[in-house]
């Protein structure tokens, strides 16, 4: 079994039968990185978000397990997930500014999520406090404890929020696109931060990004969401050198090389209110197939580790 | 020689807060700047946030005026034009902004956004401004039926089709990019990209793009100023920039983007420190010695100039 296993997991609309996120599937060992890529709207932050059994508003969990350590947290009471959120898992999100509490200091929010998972006393908790910002970074924590996230600059923002995602010593990280908003000078420092702390603690990380560069970077098994659903997951190497499905193709094609652009991906993000009813990919795909117009492909395995989402591999499988 | 459109010669310009609400304080943005784009030529303005690239464009589009130095659209100086000749410059030099939410007038049409430059500065004839409209929307990969909708019912990339449709209406000679891609997807990017490139070659359209992202920048232009703090602190030609060397600001910029292309490297940079300095505090000597590697005693005294390397290239650094 592995640390954290996702199965089968599909979320949507609650008026409405409309799934958002679309069999999911993947598992992860303790200490690795899985990063996910995908265009706007396509559930890659859906699916961070689900990890933690915290869903927006509007939105709710059709079927399908997650489950971490053991525990399958859709089974569990709400009491006993916030007993899980923030210690065994924790998120940090794209934009500091707008999720941390601006009429509370940085330090008073460490210290809040200390008070709520262990049983310490006021002195300890300040010294917990000022431990963790030092761990990410952030020089003079004395001083720093007692700002409002706005009189922090951008980098030092994200790292307060790393510090908080830590302070319930998680063994999980959802990051969901953490270094966005962020100069790439910064960038790359919270990258750095994040890679320690996965090879000194062992952490697991979930990464989301939309960029090539930084997941090639830091994750060692990347995820492609394409329309709510995964189209191909592989080990980062394998994927970046041998990509299969068109759609990843094209996105590494879109990235600028050496001042170049690959092939061109034409249409533009499908709406998950209009899905087609073959692949969902069918529109903007440059092989011709019949099956796709009517048919969903299934994930098929290539080899070992290598999973896509396309009838181009799923014929030549059949034949071999 | 070709035909200069614009140019800017010794620039400065400074902004003033008040803190406290009692003293104010007077900081500059912009320091001695001299550059200029020739016809068909595109200049990529790199820098992270605040170090003046977005004023820089404000001030060649005339939108907000500088302290000192002087601003010539087509070899005329600005504050000599009388009206008539202002009138007839102004629309050869367009923008298009960051974000295609908020640059467009959310009650008008798409006819009308792109008919309203066109009655103004071109002819008073609907008839001939809509034919025109629509050979435009085909060149940026627009369907016609789109001119009855309204901003809100286009998706991001086909706003910002829009926005580069109505700076092209009027046949201008410069356009100023201001990171036009930066909110959009990978694959829209890469289309918005080929149309900005083909209008380069078939219009001798010039550009001014304003980027913090390298390979955009890589891609679309032929000279790339680098700034730092309100100050060009590196020019180079692009047909010359992966193989010579650079200010140590430039190669922490291109060592910051982990490249999607090249395999992992072990922590590829420990040299990347420090946050970005704020104009309110400029450092004495070299702006950018708290963040450099090379920094000498000189630095901590003198601001370098920009000096002449080769004639392609231009650097402010005395250590180069």
């Amino acid at each position: 079994m592995s640390f954290l296993e996702v199965k089968n997991l599909v979320l949507g609309l609650k008026f409405q039968k409309m799934a958002l996120i679309d069999k999911v599937s993947f598992s992860l060992e303790r200490g690795e990185i899985l990063g996910i890529l995908g265009e706007s709207g396509c559930g890659k932050s859906l699916t961070g978000f689900s990890l933690l059994r915290l869903l927006p508003p509007g939105i709710i969990h059709y079927s399908g397990e997650v489950i971490i350590d053991g525990i399958s947290i859709y089974e569990l009471s709400e009491e006993e997930v916030s007993k899980i959120r923030g210690k065994k898992i924790a998120i940090i999100l794209q934009d500091p500014l707008s999720s941390l509490n601006p009429v509370l200091t940085i330090g008073e929010q460490i210290e809040e999520v200390l008070k709520y998972h262990f049983n310490l006393g006021k002195k300890e908790r300040k010294e917990k406090t000022f431990k963790l910002l030092k761990e990410v970074g952030i020089p003079e924590p004395e001083l720093r404890a007692k700002n409002y996230p706005h009189q922090l600059s951008g980098g030092l923002r994200q790292r307060a929020m790393i510090a908080m995602a830590l302070a319930g010593e998680p063994e999980i990280l959802v990051a969901d696109e953490p270094t966005t908003a962020l100069d790439v000078t910064l960038q790359i420092q919270i990258l750095e931060l994040l890679k320690k702390l996965n090879q000194e603690k062992s952490l697991t990380i979930v990464f989301i990004s939309h960029d090539l560069g930084i997941i090639r970077w830091i994750a060692q098994k990347v995820a492609v969401f394409y329309a709510g659903e995964i189209v191909e997951i592989a080990k980062t190497e394998e994927l970046f050198n041998n990509p299969l499905h068109p759609y990843t193709l094209s996105l590494i094609n879109s990235y600028p090389k050496e001042g170049k652009l690959g092939k061109i991906l034409k249409g533009g993000v499908v709406n998950l209110l209009e899905k087609p009813e073959g692949c969902r990919y069918f529109e903007r795909c440059e092989i011709i197939c019949e099956e796709g117009k009517k048919l969903h492909p299934e994930l098929v395995s290539i080899n070992n580790n290598h999973w896509v989402r396309c009838f181009k591999y799923v014929k030549n499988h059949s034949r071999s | 020689m070709s035909k200069t459109i614009v140019e800017v010669k010794n620039l400065w310009k400074s902004y003033e807060i008040s803190r406290f609400s009692l003293r104010k304080k007077r900081f500059y943005v912009l320091i001695d700047i001299s550059l200029s784009v020739s016809e068909g030529e595109t200049l990529g303005i790199v820098g992270e946030s605040g170090c003046g690239k977005t004023t820089l464009g404000k001030i060649i589009l005339n939108l907000e005026k500088p302290d000192k130095g002087e601003v010539l659209w087509f070899g005329k100086n600005l504050s000599i034009l009388n009206k008539e000749e202002y009138k007839k410059f102004r629309p050869k030099i367009q923008a298009v902004f960051q974000d295609p939410y908020s640059s467009l007038n959310p009650r008008y049409k798409i006819k009308e956004i792109l008919l309203e430059p066109y009655l103004i500065n071109v002819e008073k004839n609907k008839k001939a401004g809509l034919e025109k409209a629509e050979e435009i929307l085909k060149l940026v990969g627009l369907r016609n039926d789109i001119l009855e909708k309204y901003p809100h019912a286009l998706s991001g990339g086909e706003r910002q089709r829009v926005a580069l449709a109505r700076a092209l209406i009027v046949s201008p000679s410069l356009i100023v990019l201001d990171e036009p891609t930066s909110s959009l997807d990978m694959t829209i990017q890469a289309q918005i990209l080929e149309i900005l490139k083909n209008f380069k070659e078939k219009f001798k359209l010039s550009y001014f793009l304003i980027s913090h992202f390298l390979p955009l920048v890589l891609y679309l232009a032929d000279w790339i100023v680098v700034m730092y703090l309100g100050k060009i602190i590196e020019i180079c030609k692009k047909e010359i920039f992966s193989k010579v060397n650079h200010h140590p600001y430039t190669l922490l910029l291109l060592f910051s983007h982990p490249d999607p292309f090249s395999p992992k490297k072990e922590l590829l940079t420990q040299k990347i420190k420090g946050e970005i300095a704020s104009p309110l505090l400029r450092p004495t000597g070299c702006e950018f010695h708290p963040r450099c590697e090379e920094k000498e005693k000189i630095c901590l005294k003198e601001s370098p100039k920009l000096k002449k390397i080769s004639e392609f290239q231009y650097i402010a650094c005395f250590q180069r």
